[in-house]
């Protein structure tokens, strides 16, 4: 009897904890796999770079941050990749001013940041300057660099290693000869549509390989024993469906004015502010938000708002300080690995200079296309869409001031002295219980404090008053009248806000560019063509069972060249394979 | 007896621990919990005191799908014919608001008497004398190549002033004078001031001999329930030619 019950409870004790986890198993945690067309880049070039998302189907993040810093933790690229059917591809212009050194590429979504920042991809390349030929960072002999033409003696034919089909007739090929392979997904299951992006680039000796998308993604050991509580999972948004903007409103203590540091905050809770958020438009526009009892917000931001300066501002007259959670924070340093220190490069990294230099001389820039920008758009979050009179106090004599052109043009608007201020109301307001209230006023379509911020604009100042001397609703935010004033020179910009405000930079995604394909014009042309990237697609689409031909030219550079595809299927599976070839001179 | 309970107590504590230890939490377990919800705007007004012109003379809770692509979902709402505006009863003041039509792009009632098809949608009909189109809010009745929609217009039918203590007042009766609004693909629309035999040989004269034929099978002389309507729609989207 008593080995029936235990026998019993242990099997209860199993079952129970496979439901555990098989109910925590249907979210997977979001991986991101960078593949960038080289590892070695001189000054001046452009990083092309194609990022795969595996998550959740369906709750996957639409946003990823993509930083590059330098050894002293130096951010010098900083950007916002839009993700669509889990990739995003791009450019990233390297800036002619790098000093030489080795830089850390990291890639994340703000799903991510719940988690160890160990979680995040990241990569090191080396960023040489052209001008810096002493190259002190990687100590080495300068070694009479030699190409490397030699064939090895593996199959022609088909792909050194991944899950994809790369069919290749040869494997030794002439310098400008046009070079084509194809790609077929194989035995990849299920009816699927992949999507791969293809690099061919020079093979720099002794720089130890990076992992495959296939071996990143299927490397369970990082993601394992990465127990959080679900708190701690919560604190930064996933960016699911659109742009989040995530802060926390600080309360300040009673003596402190608003320069003062944060030093200076209460323990208590503060109670929910309003955050509104606006931009300088010629239409009245508004988000808001509040905070919850720890003081945080968030607020997914409308599509129209993006890439444009917002002002954040509490509606309540409190003395506080408004944060904003920086998207591109990194709390682990960077340290090089040293990955680069390895026979060879240095001399290897001069000749990379000496090809950009000539490349230069020639005026053989890289052509880049643009296949989708990202532009601010959608429908601005208007709270009102018709007016009750518009007033154009140029169709008027002057006036001085706004006083004067409230009594004289503005219907129904009454502005008179109440001690040292001025105070407003709309004459025969419709709610009379709510009469002591004054109406909201903005600026530039941004909302304001009250009239005395505007009395000192006269005629000479103002382009266009809007009027709406009604009880109006904005979700459930209530305006006792508006007054929406436009300036001629963007006013707002020079208001001093009576409640705490702060100016914020909307990010603005990436647009998706890759490599105009090189065609040459003549292959017989004296001109050189010194390219170590022979080719970078990443907007290829494959379907099952369909072959893909892919064609490019070689360079005038001999040398062992590597074939490297990456992709995701729609299912969220890691494809890839690569391929090396050697370019040899026509008269060997 | 005793030490056998505590046995199985401590087996209990460890299943509960183990199942606990089971449970990985990874980021995407709270995304529901922070969307921003979309705003309405709209003003505050006083609504018809009459209870005829009214869609729904109580409030229903339904969802709002704006302009902007967001929905706003399960909130109280009436729809006035006598006006065309909808309105909100917005929850925090227990206010009506009016909501501005701009905003809106369509709005479903969950629930009218049981059916939970009821759907409004905003269309622009050109105006009568006029070359200017407004907009308006029609339940859409059937929807394929031809979509039918109803305005809930209505009319003065009778006018009376009347003598109160606190003064002389005037009360209409109203009366539904519903407008049905033929949508085509592309959306150019044809009102109808009924859906008979007369008024849609105006609408396809070339279909004349078709749309006999059709009343003649069916053996009603005007279409009146839903279902006849919606056999009608589907007639006549094969016979007209967009």
């Amino acid at each position: 009897m008593k080995r029936v019950l235990y026998t019993i409870l242990i099997l209860i004790n199993c079952f129970c904890t496979i439901i555990a986890q098989n109910s925590s198993g249907l979210l997977k945690p979001e991986k991101i796999y960078l593949h960038t067309d080289r590892d070695v880049y001189i000054a001046g070039e452009n990083m092309f770079y194609s990022l795969y998302l595996q998550g959740n189907a369906g709750q996957m993040s639409k946003y990823a941050y993509l930083i590059i810093r330098d050894q002293n933790n130096t951010f010098v690229i900083n950007s916002r990749l839009e993700i669509n059917n889990q990739v995003a591809y791009g450019t990233v212009p390297l800036s002619d001013t790098l000093n030489t050194g080795i830089y850390q590429i990291i890639c994340y979504t703000s799903c991510m940041r719940n988690h160890s920042e160990e979680l995040y991809f990241n990569k090191e390349i080396v960023i040489a300057n052209r001008f810096d030929k002493k190259l002190n960072l990687f100590p080495d002999s300068l070694n009479v660099l030699k190409a490397d033409t030699s064939v090895s003696q593996d199959s022609v034919n088909k792909s050194d290693n991944g899950n994809l089909v790369l069919r290749i007739d040869r494997k030794v090929f002439y310098q400008r000869e046009k070079i084509s392979f194809s790609i077929e997904t194989g035995s990849i299951p299920g009816n699927l549509t992949t999507r791969l992006s293809v690099s061919v680039k020079e093979i720099i000796q002794g720089i130890p390989t990076l992992p495959s998308i296939y071996e990143y993604f299927n490397n369970t050991t990082k993601w394992e024993n990465k127990v959080e509580s679900k708190e701690s999972l919560c604190r930064f948004t996933p960016e699911i469906n659109g742009a989040v903007i995530e802060g926390n409103v600080l309360k300040l203590s009673g003596q402190a004015n608003q320069s003062d540091s944060v030093k200076n905050i209460d323990a208590g809770l503060p109670p929910p502010y309003t955050l509104l958020v606006s931009t300088t438009d010629s239409i009245v526009n508004l988000q808001y938000t509040s905070t919850d009892s720890s003081g945080s917000f968030r607020i997914h931001l409308s599509p129209y708002y993006e890439g444009k300066d917002l002002f954040i501002r509490i509606k309540e007259n409190v003395k506080a300080t408004i944060q904003t959670e920086n998207k591109f924070n990194l709390i682990q340093p960077f340290y090089p690995s040293g990955n680069f220190n390895v026979p060879g490069f240095r001399p290897n990294l001069l000749r990379s200079e000496n090809i950009v230099q000539v490349q230069k001389f020639y005026n053989l820039q890289q052509s880049i296309t643009t296949l989708k920008e990202f532009l601010p758009g959608g429908i601005v979050p208007r709270i009102y869409f018709r007016d009750y009179s518009t007033v154009f106090p140029s169709d008027f004599i002057e006036m001085n001031d706004f006083l004067e052109i409230s009594k004289e043009i503005v219907p129904a608007l009454k502005v008179r002295k109440v001690g040292d201020k001025y105070v407003s109301g709309y004459i025969n307001f419709q709610d009379q219980a709510n009469k002591t209230e004054e109406p909201s006023f903005f600026l530039d379509g941004v909302p304001i404090d009250d009239v005395n911020q505007i009395l000192s604009l006269g005629t000479r100042q103002i382009k266009r008053i809007e009027s709406l001397p009604f009880n109006r609703y904005y979700g459930d935010m209530t305006f006792q009248g508006i007054l929406a004033l436009f300036s001629k020179d963007l006013l707002i910009n020079r208001i001093e806000f009576k409640t705490p405000t702060i100016k914020y930079q909307s990010l603005s995604s990436q647009s998706y560019t890759k490599q105009e394909l090189y065609k040459p014009v003549d292959v017989n042309s004296h001109i050189p063509d010194m390219r170590q990237l022979l080719l970078w697609d990443p907007d290829i689409v494959l379907k099952k069972s369909e072959k893909k031909q892919i064609e490019f030219y070689a360079s005038d550079l001999q040398g062992k060249y590597l074939i490297n595809i990456q992709g995701i299927t729609n299912t969220g599976e890691p494809v890839n394979c690569s391929a090396t070839i050697v370019i040899q001179s026509r008269s060997k | 007896m005793r030490r056998r309970l505590k046995i199985i107590y401590t087996i209990l504590l460890l299943i509960i621990f183990q199942s606990l230890q089971g449970q990985t939490y990874w980021c995407c377990n709270c995304a529901e919990n922070t969307k921003t919800e979309p705003r309405l705007p709209g003003v505050l007004v006083a609504t018809p005191a009459d209870t005829v012109t009214w869609f729904n003379k109580n409030w229903l809770p339904g969802d709002i799908f704006l302009n902007s692509g967001e929905i706003v979902r399960n909130i109280n709402i009436k729809y006035s014919g006598l006006l065309d505006e909808l309105f909100w009863l917005e929850p925090k003041s227990g206010k009506p608001v009016k909501i501005d039509k701009e905003a809106i792009q369509k709005f479903h009632f969950q629930s009218v008497r049981g059916d939970t098809s009821v759907n409004f949608r905003k269309i622009k009909i050109k105006r009568e004398l006029s070359n200017d189109s407004i907009e308006v809010l029609g339940q859409e009745i059937y929807r394929g190549n031809l979509s039918l929609f109803v305005r809930h217009t209505f009319y003065v039918r009778q006018r009376e002033i009347i003598n109160t203590n606190s003064g002389i007042i005037q009360r209409d009766s109203y009366e539904e004078d519903p407008l049905y609004i033929i949508c085509f693909m592309n959306k150019k629309t044809v009102a109808l001031k009924g859906l008979t035999r007369k008024n849609l040989y105006a609408f396809a004269p070339d279909k004349k001999e078709q749309i006999k034929q059709f009343f003649n099978q069916s053996g009603h002389l005007k279409v009146e329930t839903n279902d006849e309507i919606k056999v009608l729609m589907q007639f006549l989207g094969s016979v007209i030619n967009q």
